[in-house]
């Protein structure tokens, strides 16, 4: 991990001329943004919701070691294991430690986002043992050897055409091109799994400090496999995944489950507490709780970004935003896309490491009124670049400074600004196709190289405004 | 390995948020929130009312949303039409092997023997090898949310979690009485009655919500079900 580089400007532009990529993204994208609006709209004290759960997200961060402990205490007390983890290295080696005292051979896991953080799968295979991703499009993305571009639909990139040739590829399947098809064979495959594996991991929606309870959120069911199945459980968590009481946890099933598929209920939700009971038929002999920091108290210890950690990973910020629309999530380099991956990536990494994510937006704000936890995710992205340029040399910082300079100068003088636009009609002439402006000289190329810009327009729009007004009203 | 991680995360947690000593928030927001002893029979009692007396509309309710999601739902009268759906159901699906809880109602209505006479076998939970083998898992739902189509399953030693998750077709026996709402209003009566199984200050080792059958749409977004779990969830709802 320590050797990462994301670099948004380069990926980006590569994944802007793939046009399967801008299809599939198109389709999906619209799809989603219906269906969510739609389970919203259904509720009828959906801000209220946002208000409610936002104000116990803000409480539980204020009192977070507090809550930890009491979560510690109550898994404890169900018959669970609790480990704490600074770090990636030492989640994973927690982890394998687990496996390695139980000779685990080979491990099955659902979906989690926190696991991803970690690259658990890599020291898994490292000490030669099996791992395999139960949730179909996770699955996918292993066979495929990819990263997820998505956090609540990791294959959402892939074809299904693209998904048979990987079967036929990788297992040796004849080639089936309907969905239907595809994941009866992947059910089989993974039932074979399931029964053979000594140890689930899975990841954690919620935790409830007040019962010791973690509450998993899934649509499959290989989430309820991978925890009832295999002899041991082991649930890897951010420290700010917990929340105070049972009876908070209706609030945040409908705000996550309502934003993330836009679904009411999502087909299963577990509640599981502590490991299978002496007198229980089936379930897990053993309940592991991991609890990981990885740099979020580092978070937590800045007021200007603290609420990043209310995410609830919901991911409708991905799906609203346009950017995502245009990039696709590989393009976000790590674990976390769209805008909540450009905000927390650089937070989580290291600023150095993820210095183009917070300028990969255009702070409409879409983000911050379809987030159902209210993060003002665009004052984040800020308070972010501020960093980033502080961190700059001071050539570079000194020219910014003039480049402003200028532009408040312009602003504020009407005539100077009248002129430079006057000017600015008459030198673009060159450089207009089909009334946008493409490929500018330096500077200006800085701007032009990704995208293009509207060429300016011969009737000032103070002049256009004043007809438009009279006209209409 | 020592690992003074555990002390580590507090302290940098209690120094980023400027705080010398823990500060439990903890107990003092949970009271704070919770209502008086009498405030919350009373809302229990509201609760468990609105199960009574809107019984018909919760019902319309529940079998409108469970339809939704891709589920059967069936009302039946007498016990005796539960004995025929069920069997109805075991010989569409030509079933040899299956899976039952050994639960209070289905055990009153002898719903095993019935079958077992009928020449169907059964299997444990306790091995894993054969409930893979098992053609329909038959349980009983706890609680039912009328606003999501959801049935409530509490583990218990009676209650075994694969039986709803192995077999390809899951039926679940619920009675019309059990109907909530909506979820708020199942977490208050789950959080607030002592000493039943699955309540909190007797949490049992899993308590799952099912609203339909397993799904995924992982591939270009379309809806396929029985992915992992159940491809066919029945839900026989008895309303005497
Ligand atoms: S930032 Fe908000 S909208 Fe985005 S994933 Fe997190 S909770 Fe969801």
């Amino acid at each position: 991990m320590e050797n990462i580089k994301l670099s948004f400007e380069k990926d980006s532009a590569i994944a802007l001329k793939n046009i399967k990529l801008q299809r599939a993204l198109n389709k999906a994208i619209d799809q989603f943004r219906n269906v969510r609006w739609r389970a919203v709209r259904e509720f009828q004290d959906w801000e209220q919701l946002r208000v409610s759960a936002r104000r116990i997200k803000e409480w539980t961060i204020d009192h977070l070691d507090g809550y930890l402990e009491m979560l510690e205490a109550n898994v404890i007390n169900a018959g669970g294991n609790v480990h704490w983890a600074s770090d990636a290295n030492e989640a994973c080696e927690i982890i394998l430690d687990i496996a390695q005292k139980h000779k685990v051979k080979s491990v099955v896991k659902s979906k989690s986002m926190a696991t991803e953080e970690i690259e658990l799968n890599h020291s898994f295979e490292g000490a030669g043992i099996k791992v395999v991703e139960t949730d179909l499009g996770e699955y996918i993305i292993q066979l495929a050897n990819e990263r997820p571009s998505h956090i609540i639909a990791p294959a959402i990139h892939k074809t299904k055409d693209d998904i048979s040739k990987l079967f036929v590829e990788k297992l040796n399947t004849p080639y089936f091109n309907e969905p239907e098809d595809l994941t009866k064979i992947a059910r089989e495959k993974l039932r074979n799994e399931f029964l053979n594996a000594d140890m689930g991991v899975s990841g954690v929606n919620f935790s409830v400090a007040e019962t010791g309870t973690i509450v998993i959120v899934e649509n499959e069911g290989n989430a309820r496999l991978t925890t009832t199945v295999p002899r041991i459980h082991v649930a890897l968590m951010g420290i700010e995944k917990v929340i105070p009481r049972f009876e908070d946890l209706p609030i945040f099933l409908n705000i996550l489950i309502r934003s993330a598929t836009g679904q009411k209920m999502s087909t299963y939700v577990s509640l599981i507490t502590g490991p299978k009971r002496n007198s229980d038929l089936d379930g897990p002999e053993e309940f592991h709780l991991v609890i990981m920091d990885n740099g979020r108290s580092k978070i937590l210890s800045n007021e200007e970004t603290r609420e990043s950690l209310y995410c609830i990973r919901c991911g409708a910020c991905l799906y609203i935003c346009p950017v995502y629309k245009k990039v696709g999530g590989h393009s976000y380099g790590w674990v976390y896309q769209g805008p909540i991956g450009a905000i927390i990536t650089p937070q989580l990494l290291g600023i150095d490491k993820a210095s183009d994510l917070p300028f990969a937006s255009s702070l409409c704000g879409a983000c911050k009124d379809v987030c159902p936890v209210k993060i003002n995710i665009p004052r984040v992205l800020l308070e972010l670049r501020a960093r980033v340029i502080n961190d700059k040399r001071v050539g570079a910082r000194f020219l910014l400074r003039i480049a402003v300079k200028l532009w408040r100068f312009t602003m504020e003088n009407t005539s100077f600004y009248n002129l430079a636009l006057r000017l600015s009609y008459i030198l673009q002439k060159p450089w207009i196709r089909h009334g946008r402006l493409v490929s500018l000289p330096f500077p200006f190329s800085r701007w032009t190289k990704k995208r293009d810009f509207p060429a300016i327009s011969k009737i000032p729009f103070r002049k256009q405004w004043k007809e438009i007004k009279d006209l209409e009203f | 390995m020592i690992s003074n991680s555990r002390e580590d995360i507090l302290k940098r947690i209690r120094i980023g948020l400027h705080r010398l000593a823990i500060v439990r928030g903890g107990n003092e927001y949970i009271s704070k929130a919770s209502s008086s002893y009498k405030e919350t029979q009373q809302k229990l009692e509201i609760i468990r009312r609105n199960m009574i007396e809107k019984k018909s509309f919760l019902l319309d309710m529940f079998m409108n949303e469970v339809t939704k999601v891709n589920g059967n739902v069936f009302i039946v009268k007498s016990e005796d039409e539960i004995k025929h759906y069920v069997t109805r159901l075991v010989e569409e699906h030509d079933a040899k092997s299956l899976a039952i809880w050994e639960s209070g109602f289905l055990k009153q209505i002898n719903l095993r023997e019935f079958l077992e006479i009928k020449g169907l076998g059964f299997v444990s939970p306790y091995s894993k090898e054969q409930m893979a083998e098992a053609d329909i898992g038959i349980t009983e739902g706890d609680f039912c949310i009328a606003e999501t189509g959801t049935i409530v399953l509490i583990t218990n030693e009676r209650q075994p979690r694969s039986i709803s998750l192995i077999p390809p077709v899951h039926i679940a026996i619920v009675k019309s009485d059990e109907i909530i709402e909506n979820s708020k209003d199942l977490f208050f009566l789950l959080a607030n009655t002592v000493g039943e199984s699955g309540s909190l200050k007797n949490l049992t080792s899993c308590i799952t919500f099912i609203t339909g059958p397993s799904r995924t749409g992982d591939i270009e977004l379309s809806i396929t079900l029985g992915v992992h779990g159940p491809k066919e969830l029945h839900i026989i709802i008895y309303d005497s």
